[in-house]
């Protein structure tokens, strides 16, 4: 298996490019445009997402369906036809449907724009202004395009793994000297990452069965892969279709088990060592289940960070067990997986018996989550993290465990801003997480003392009601001035007070 | 004839304190659920029960004040706020309000026919101007719905947008938030009828919101989050108007916190459990009920200003349908959105207790 992704702009010869490079490796070549035209022969209404974008239009559910199965789609071709053999891929930007696979060479194409309008006047016989205006819109929906389906900047160059301007270079050159580096071996087959790919092509058909059956066809779904267990995260208004998930999910070949979770949102929890049972552990499911969101485990090794010999060795037996791989197979795997923890985050399927552990008790008290393992350095976390999932909370656990105390509460606070800036959701530790989600102690004695203060407000506005009006029909500017700033001063306070009584006394019985 | 306290204000017995926490309660869930302010519910819903139009506005704006700056606060930590934007909107929104209040103040000073009362006028200028802006919205969000099915994709087109982004209207302003560059006049129209309608009827942002997304480009996030902080000054400089004119009811604005500060958790909870799609027919039905409800009291204030030949002895029979369509309109929305709660509820109840059998089952 090796798979090249290249994400091409427009008349910037990146098919050339694609063509060329695949014939001079000898592998299959998949362009998006025969990717599309598979996906509209199988049903997808691929023409619908594209006015919508081009056009602009708010994505409603019915649409939103549409590119659910539409990624399902292409994510089930790409992992097919990698396994199958090798290929390369020239799109937009398909590489982002398989995040969670490392060794996939990702490279975006870009030429300047002198040789794209020459090209583009020359096929389309536009003059210079018109061909200039006819490449701006087209990056523009391009952008708006990878916006919507993978919320990534696209000219965010840390997404790829080589940016090649192609200007004053021909293709064929360009290609040879990429042939060399897909040779490398970070971009070679292991078996952790064709595990990943066997899980994400197991995700992307239970998605693909969901989205034919007549009872579920119209519910949003979120599938996972781990292991041959299909995990389905459901919004709670589909839950009226939870009890077919299974025996449709179940019709997909190479499924083990399916769980289900009922969830409206996510909270991210991040650990180098997850602990079954333990505090951590009660109290984000204790939120999760207050929230009815779904816990998505994510484990921390390697990188520079936690660049030990001994735990990247450890991480390779226990892979071996789980694969069952050879003592050969070892053989092949330990110079590549070398390079892993050195390079951009990458991801791989769950091995440690930890992160397995918890997510199974996960799944059995109903919100499971995906998992997954990182090998990255966890400041270059934000790479590997899909932006489109709607997360509420992140919940840094017990990171840069190697590190020094002091170290590792700047570390730490330096992550939680990187992930907050990334996801624009609260980031928080465990004991905070404790201090401000779960401990209602405190909460609780403040919401009764501010019930009180509301309760002699509203006493005293109510028993002096002519008095109060009286002074909200000023009469002199000393009066007017005093009129207004009482308002704007009192109004926001018992806003707040009231509004705090509230809240408390509504999550008391479950709704927040 | 309502019974008056002082100057304009009505007094409040039991009846008439509970039925405004009542629509508070009732606007606060449709605010939570639609994601608008719920003004359209309880400054008609105020009218009914017999407050005059410019106070009902003058407190439902102050209402809406503290309301808002508690959730554009929590918009902000979120980043979903373009302060940029926002002050931009609100340097001339306060033109709008300006007009309004100003509008509304006059009105209300005039002497009906008969010279036995005033605020007719205002009442008329207030529900003509609720009855237009309404049905354009409602309708339009009900053809959505409708039409979503057939369309070749959901929600009303840009084209108008990037007509006028193409346009290149100088000067223009960039906003780093939003990311998106707009015409100073673009901003000027969008910020004065945000405004107005603000100081109106107290509904702006059910015109700012969609101007934001369709007519400046910024993204429906930002578009909410801005519009919060914008509701947050525009409701102070509302207020500070209304109180100058001495037509702040405070009473009405607390017994409304009452209702609608609880009532906005649990529409929000809704938005989670309740589909998209339904949420949209739900909005658009109660605000043409609304819309309906309104204009079935127009002939009574026009018999006021001796507009129309009818005999005084409607105007409770008027009013009454008025008041019973609002509350179809209100109770109807809520019933479906509790409802809909209710049985998220129950399935959450159930997946519980399904999963503990099944523990229970795995451990035997």
């Amino acid at each position: 298996m090796g798979l090249v992704c290249i994400s091409r702009g427009s008349y910037s010869r990146g098919k050339e490019l694609a063509e060329s490079l695949a014939a001079k490796l000898g592998w299959d070549c998949l362009g998006r445009e025969e990717l599309v035209e598979l996906a509209t022969d199988a049903g997808i209404a691929v023409g619908r997402l594209e006015m919508a974008v081009v056009k602009r239009r708010r994505f409603d559910e019915a649409l939103a369906l549409e590119k659910e199965h539409y990624q399902a789609f292409a994510a089930k071709e790409l992992c097919e036809r990698a396994l199958r053999g090798n290929l390369v891929y020239h799109g937009r930007a398909g590489a982002m449907l398989l995040r969670g696979v490392s060794h996939i060479l990702r490279i975006r194409v870009v030429e300047d724009l002198e040789s794209r309008l020459q090209r583009v006047s020359e096929r389309l016989g536009l003059s210079r202004d018109k061909a200039r205006e006819y490449i701006g819109q087209l990056e523009d929906d391009l952008h708006r395009w990878i916006r919507t389906f993978y919320n990534i900047d696209w000219d965010g160059y840390s997404n790829f793994d080589l940016v090649v301007n192609l200007e004053g270079m021909s293709t064929d050159a360009v290609a040879t000297a990429l042939c060399s580096y897909a040779q490398l071996p970070a971009f070679q087959e292991t078996p952790v990452v064709t595990a990943a790919l066997h899980d994400d092509l197991l995700a992307a058909r239970a998605r693909i069965a969901l989205a034919r059956d007549q009872a579920t066809y119209k519910a949003r779904f979120s599938v996972t892969a781990l292991n041959r267990e299909v995990s389905v995260a459901y919004e709670p208004a589909d839950a009226g279709v939870a009890g077919d998930i299974e025996r449709v999910v179940r019709t997909v070949e190479g499924v083990d088990a399916v769980r289900c979770t009922m969830a409206s949102t996510n909270i991210l929890w991040l650990e180098e060592r997850f602990e079954p049972g333990g505090t951590s552990f009660e109290d984000i499911v204790h939120v999760a289940q207050r929230w009815g969101a779904g816990v998505e485990l994510l484990k921390l090794c390697g990188g520079e960070e936690d660049g030990s010999g001994e735990h990247r060795e450890a991480a390779v037996r226990r892979m071996d067990a789980d694969l069952g791989a050879s003592p050969t197979e070892r053989a092949r795997l330990g110079g590549i997986e070398d390079d892993v923890g050195g390079g951009p985050a990458t991801q791989q399927p769950m091995q440690g018996d930890d992160l397995r552990e918890v997510w199974g008790e996960l799944a059995r008290l109903g919100v499971a989550g995906a998992a997954r393992e990182i090998e990255a350095d966890p400041r270059e976390l934000s790479r590997a993290l899909d932006r489109s999932i709607p997360y509420s909370l992140v919940v840094v656990g017990d990171v840069f465990r190697s590190k020094g105390s002091a170290a590792k509460v700047r570390l730490k606070r330096e992550l939680g801003a990187q992930l907050s800036e990334a996801l624009r959701v609260p980031v928080v530790g465990v004991q905070e997480l404790r201090e401000q989600y779960i401990n209602r102690g405190g909460e609780l004695v403040r919401a009764v003392f501010f019930g009180v203060v509301v309760v002699l407000i509203y006493g005293v506005v109510f028993t002096h009601q002519k008095e109060i009006l009286a002074l909200l029909l000023p009469e002199t500017i000393i009066e007017k001035v005093a009129a207004v700033v009482a308002l704007l001063a009192f109004v926001p306070v018992v806003a707040f007070l009231y509004g705090k009584v509230t809240k408390t006394l509504l999550r008391l019985v479950g709704i927040e | 004839m309502v019974e008056l306290l002082l100057k304009d204000f009505i007094v409040l017995d039991l009846a008439t304190a509970l039925q405004v926490i009542l629509l508070g309660f009732i606007g606060g869930v449709l605010s939570g659920f639609i994601g608008s302010g719920g003004a359209f519910f309880m400054t008609p819903g105020m009218m009914n029960l017999g407050v005059p139009g410019v106070i009902a506005v003058g407190s439902n704006i102050t209402h809406k004040f503290g309301k808002a700056m508690v959730g554009s606060k929590k918009h902000g930590e979120l980043g979903n706020v373009d302060r940029k934007l926002g002050l931009c909107l609100i340097a001339v929104s306060f033109v709008g309000i300006r007009i309004a209040v100003w509008i509304n103040t006059y009105l209300f000073g005039m002497k009906d026919a008969h010279g036995s009362g005033k605020g007719a006028a205002a009442d008329l200028y207030i529900s003509m101007v609720f009855v237009i802006i309404l049905s354009v919205v409602g309708a339009s969000m009900l053809r959505d719905v409708l039409s979503t099915s057939t369309s070749e994709g959901g929600g009303p087109s840009r084209k108008l947008a990037e007509g006028l982004a193409r346009l290149r209207l100088k000067p223009e302003v960039y906003f780093p938030v939003a990311d998106v560059r707009v015409s100073v006049w673009i901003l000027v129209a969008v910020g004065l009828a945000t405004g107005y309608l603000a100081g109106t009827i107290g509904v702006g942002g059910f015109i700012g919101v969609p101007a934001m997304i369709y007519l400046i480009g910024v993204p429906t996030a930002v578009a909410t989050g801005t519009e919060l902080f914008l509701a947050m000054f525009m409701g102070a400089f509302g207020a500070l108007n209304y109180v100058l004119e001495g037509y702040v009811d405070i009473r009405l604005t607390m017994l409304l916190y009452l209702g609608s500060l609880v009532g906005i958790y649990i529409g929000a909870y809704g938005t989670k459990v309740v589909k998209e799609v339904v949420i949209r027919l739900v909005t658009s039905l109660i605000i043409l009920l609304c819309v309906i409800s309104r204009a079935i009291a127009v002939p009574m204030y026009l018999r006021q200003l001796g507009w129309l030949g009818i005999d005084a002895k409607w105007d409770g029979p008027l009013n009454a349908a008025s008041k019973a369509m609002l509350l179809v309109a209100g109770v109807s929305g809520v019933l479906v959105i509790l409802f809909n709660v209710a049985r998220a509820f129950r399935r959450q109840i159930e997946l519980h207790r399904r999963l503990a059998t099944l523990a229970v089952d795995e451990d035997a």
